[in-house]
C-alpha cells in the first residue's frame, strides 16, 4: 500500500502525528447582561504517535477527546498550540495539498448508525472520498471498493446494498471501510466500538487490529473502556477536564497508576470475576462543570488524597515512575493498589 | 415461597411481514431479597419481558404465560385495579431512559410527592418523606434540590431522583433496565453501589438487566443469560463466570476483552444474531454453535435443570464444562 501523503521536507525521524500543547477554548456568548465565558474543552495536550503504534484516550465524558479528535482531523483549528504531520505543520501542508493531506488522518466515529448516510448505497459511501480527493476512473474506484469491503470482511457483491441492511456492526466495518478508502497513515477512532455489543465489539476489535498489521496504521484509540483500551493500547494518556492526567505505556500505567483519578477509573471499571468482588473505594462527587472548573488541581474536590495545597496549585505532567502524571502528591499516595483494575484469570 | 414467579412467558408483536415472538420460553423466578442479573445482547428480549410483568407494553402485544404470580397473586387474573396497586408500588421499574422517565416540566420535588401519593400523609410529612428519599439514594443538599428541574440534574443526579421515585412506594421486587448504561464509570459504580445497599438494607429484591457481563459479574447473585428471546442458562454469578455451561454464555465471555488478556486476536461468534424472522425453529443459537449436532438441528432443547439440579438451568443438548463437574464430584 503507498501513502497518498508524503511530505517533501519531513526528517526520516519526524513523528507521523506530534501535537504541542493543543488547546481548544470556546467561547460561548453570555446571555442578556453576561459576560462571554470561556470553556476549555481541551487545555494543553501534547503527544507523539509512530507508525503502527496506537495512543489510548481516555476519560469520562465532557473530557475534551471527541474536541481532540476534531483537531487531529483537522475539522477544527486549535486555538494554540501546534500539530504536525511527519515533522511539517498540519496548516501548511493543508494549504498546499489538502487532498493529499486530508488523506493522512481518517477518523472513525462512534455511532454505526448516525454515521452513514441511509440514502447512499454502500458502494457510493466507500467511493465518495475517491471521487472528491483523488482523480480515479470509476472502474478503479469500483475495484477499490469492492477490495476494501473483502478486507474488512464484507462481501464484495454487497456493495449495492444500503446502510439499513446491515446488522451494526457490519455498519462499523463499512465505516471502518470508508475512514481507509483513501489510504491513512493515521487513523483517529472516536469510541468505536462503544455501541456495540460484546460478541460484534470483538470482531471490530480483531479487525482494526489486523489492518494496522496489514498496512502499519498507528491509531489514536478514543475510548471510555479501560478494559478495551487495555486490550487494545500500548500507550494510554488519561484527561480530565481538558488536561491530561496521566500518560505512559499501557502496561506501567495498568500496574501502577500514579494519578488519584486513573486510580478512581480503575476501581470503578467492574472485574469480570464475582470470586474476585471487593469493596471499591469510589470516587466522591460528580464531573465539575467545565465551564467553572475548581482552581488548583482540577481533581481536588473529587481526590481521596488531596492536601490542603491541591486547590491553590495546578499540577504540572512530570514524570514519575517511567510515566508522566500530573499531581503534587504522586510519589506518596496512599492505600496502596486501592485502583489496580482488577483482570480476571482466564477460567 | 418465591417473591416472583414467571413460567412459559411469551410475547408476540404483530408486524408487516407477520407475528414476531420477541421472547418466549422465559421461565423466572425471583426470592424475596434476592439480586437477580438478566443479560443479554441488543434485541434479546430483556426489556420486553420486564415490560410485559409490567403490564407496559404496548395493548397489540399478546402476552401468555403459564404462571405469572406475585406475593401469592396470579397476575393474569386480578383486576386492573389491583394491578395498579402492584405494579408501581410494590413492583416499581426503572427504565433504560432516565432522563426520559422524569417529566421536564415539573421539580424534583412535585414528582417525588407525586410518586408517594396519599399514603395518609399531609403535606408537610410528604416534603419530609421526599428530602429523606432524596437523602437515601445519595443527593447531597436535598431541600435545596427539591425545587430543581430535570434539565438541572446530571444523569447521575438524575438516575438517584428516579430511584428515589421508585422507593417512595416501599417496592418488594425493583426492576432496574439498564440503569447505569448512559453514566460515565465513576458513576456507574456510586449507582450499582447504591442499588446494592438499597437491596441489602431493605430486604428488597433486585432484577438488574444490562448488557454488560461485567456489570452483573459485580453485582448479581443469580443470573439469567438470554439470547434471541429465550433464556439459554440461568445459575449462581460465581458458577457461570467461573464455568458457563451454555456454549453462547462460554462464548460471550470468551470474547470479553478482559478475558482475552495476552491474546491479540479475541475470540469471536462466528455469524449474527438471527433477525426477527429467521429464528430457528430448533435449537436458536445452532446457526453459530461450535457445538452443535444433528438433535440441536431438528429439535428445541428444553429449558431445563441441568443433571436435575434445580439452581443450575440451561437450554442445551451438550451443555459446556462437564469434566469439570465429574472432578467436582470425584473430590
Ligand atoms: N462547539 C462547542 N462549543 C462549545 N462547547 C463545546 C463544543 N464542543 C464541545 N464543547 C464542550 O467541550 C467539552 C468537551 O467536549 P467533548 O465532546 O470533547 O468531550 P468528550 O470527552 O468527547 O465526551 P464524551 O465522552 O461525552 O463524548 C464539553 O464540556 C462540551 O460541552
Ligand atoms: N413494540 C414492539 N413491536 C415490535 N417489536 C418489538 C416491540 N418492542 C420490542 N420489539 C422487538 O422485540 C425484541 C426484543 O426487544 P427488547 O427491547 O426486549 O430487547 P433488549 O434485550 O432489551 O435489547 P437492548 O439491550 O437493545 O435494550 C427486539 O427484536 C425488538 O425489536
Ligand atoms: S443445543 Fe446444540 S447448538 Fe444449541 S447451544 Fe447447545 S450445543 Fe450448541
Ligand atoms: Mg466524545
Ligand atoms: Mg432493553
Amino acid at each position: 500500500m503507498t501513502a497518498v501523503y508524503r511530505s517533501q521536507d519531513a526528517a526520516v525521524a519526524a513523528p507521523l502525528v506530534e501535537a504541542r500543547d493543543l488547546k481548544q477554548h470556546y467561547t460561548l456568548k453570555g446571555g442578556l447582561f453576561g459576560e462571554d465565558r470561556t470553556l476549555k474543552a481541551v487545555d494543553g495536550v501534547s503527544f507523539t504517535l509512530g507508525r503502527g503504534e496506537t495512543l489510548a484516550v481516555v476519560g469520562e465524558s465532557g473530557c475534551g477527546k471527541s474536541t481532540l479528535a476534531r483537531m487531529l482531523t483537522l475539522i477544527e483549528a486549535p486555538t494554540s498550540g501546534d500539530l504536525l504531520f511527519e515533522g511539517r505543520p498540519a496548516q501548511d501542508a493543508m494549504r498546499d495539498d489538502p487532498k493529499a493531506t486530508r488523506g493522512f488522518v481518517q477518523m472513525i466515529f462512534q455511532n454505526p448508525y448516525g454515521s452513514l448516510n441511509p440514502r447512499q448505497n454502500v458502494a457510493s459511501i466507500l467511493a465518495e472520498p475517491l471521487v472528491i480527493n483523488t482523480r480515479m476512473s470509476g472502474d478503479e474506484r469500483r475495484r477499490r471498493v469492492r477490495e476494501m469491503l473483502a478486507k474488512v470482511g464484507l462481501r464484495p457483491e454487497h456493495d449495492v446494498r444500503y446502510p439499513h441492511m446491515f446488522s451494526g456492526g457490519q455498519r462499523q466495518r463499512i465505516a471502518v471501510a470508508r475512514a481507509l478508502m483513501l489510504e491513512p497513515r493515521v487513523v483517529i477512532a472516536d469510541e468505536p466500538v462503544s455501541a456495540l455489543d460484546i460478541s460484534v465489539q470483538a470482531q471490530v476489535i480483531n479487525l482494526l487490529l489486523d489492518l494496522q498489521d496489514e498496512f502499519g496504521l498507528a491509531y489514536v484509540f478514543i475510548s471510555h473502556d479501560l478494559s478495551v483500551v487495555r486490550h487494545l493500547a500500548r500507550r494510554l494518556m488519561v484527561m480530565y477536564l481538558g488536561r491530561v492526567v496521566e500518560e505512559g505505556e499501557g502496561g506501567v500505567v495498568f500496574e501502577d497508576p500514579a494519578h488519584p483519578y486513573t486510580r478512581a477509573l480503575m476501581a470503578a471499571t467492574p472485574a469480570v470475576d464475582p470470586s474476585a468482588r471487593k469493596e471499591r473505594a469510589t470516587v466522591r462527587g460528580e464531573l465539575p462543570s467545565p465551564l467553572n472548573p475548581p482552581p488548583g488541581c482540577p481533581f481536588h474536590r473529587r481526590c481521596r488524597y488531596a492536601r490542603p495545597d491541591c486547590k491553590d496549585r495546578v499540577p504540572e505532567l512530570r514524570t514519575v515512575r517511567g510515566r508522566k502524571v500530573a499531581c503534587h502528591y504522586a510519589e506518596n499516595l496512599e492505600g496502596e493498589g486501592a485502583g489496580t483494575l482488577r483482570v480476571a484469570a482466564t477460567a | 415461597m418465591a417473591l416472583l414467579e414467571i413460567e412459559d412467558l411469551s410475547v408476540t408483536f404483530p408486524t408487516s411481514s407477520g407475528p414476531f415472538r420477541a421472547v418466549e420460553g422465559v421461565d423466572l423466578a425471583v426470592d424475596q431479597g434476592e439480586f437477580l442479573g438478566v443479560v443479554g445482547e441488543s434485541g434479546s428480549g430483556k426489556s420486553v419481558t420486564m415490560l410485559a410483568l409490567m403490564g407496559l407494553l404496548p395493548p397489540q402485544a399478546t402476552i401468555e404465560a403459564k404462571r405469572l404470580v406475585f406475593e401469592g397473586r396470579d397476575l393474569r387474573k386480578i383486576s386492573s385495579h389491583d394491578r395498579r396497586r402492584i405494579v408501581g408500588r410494590e413492583i416499581a421499574m426503572i427504565f433504560q431512559e432516565p432522563m426520559s422517565s422524569l417529566n421536564p416540566c415539573f421539580t424534583v420535588g412535585f414528582q417525588i410527592r407525586e410518586a408517594l401519593g396519599k399514603q395518609g400523609l399531609d403535606r408537610a410529612a410528604r416534603r419530609r418523606r421526599a428530602v429523606e428519599l432524596l437523602d437515601e439514594v445519595g443527593i447531597p443538599a436535598p431541600e435545596e434540590r427539591l425545587s430543581a428541574f430535570p434539565h438541572q440534574l446530571s444523569g447521575g443526579m438524575s438516575q438517584r431522583v428516579m430511584i428515589a421515585m421508585m422507593l417512595a412506594g416501599g417496592p418488594r421486587l425493583l426492576v432496574a433496565d439498564e440503569p447505569t448504561t448512559a453514566l460515565d464509570v465513576t458513576i456507574q459504580a456510586q449507582i450499582l453501589d447504591l442499588l446494592r445497599r438499597l437491596q441489602r438494607d431493605k430486604g428488597m429484591a433486585l432484577i438488574l438487566i444490562t448488557h454488560d457481563m461485567a456489570v452483573v459479574a459485580e453485582t448479581a447473585e443469580r443470573v439469567l443469560v438470554m439470547y434471541a428471546g429465550q433464556p439459554v442458562e440461568e445459575q449462581a454469578a460465581r458458577g457461570l463466570f467461573a464455568r458457563p455451561r451454555h456454549p453462547y454464555a462460554e462464548a460471550l465471555l470468551e470474547a470479553l476483552p478482559e478475558r482475552g488478556f495476552g491474546k491479540r486476536r479475541l475470540p469471536t461468534i462466528p455469524g449474527v444474531v438471527p433477525g426477527a424472522l429467521d429464528r430457528p425453529k430448533s435449537c436458536v443459537f445452532h446457526p453459530r454453535c461450535r457445538y452443535a449436532q444433528d438433535d440441536c438441528r431438528t429439535v428445541r432443547p428444553p429449558f431445563a435443570p441441568l443433571h436435575g439440579d434445580p439452581n443450575v438451568r440451561v437450554r442445551c443438548f451438550h451443555p459446556r464444562n462437564e469434566d469439570a463437574r465429574v472432578a467436582e464430584e470425584a473430590r
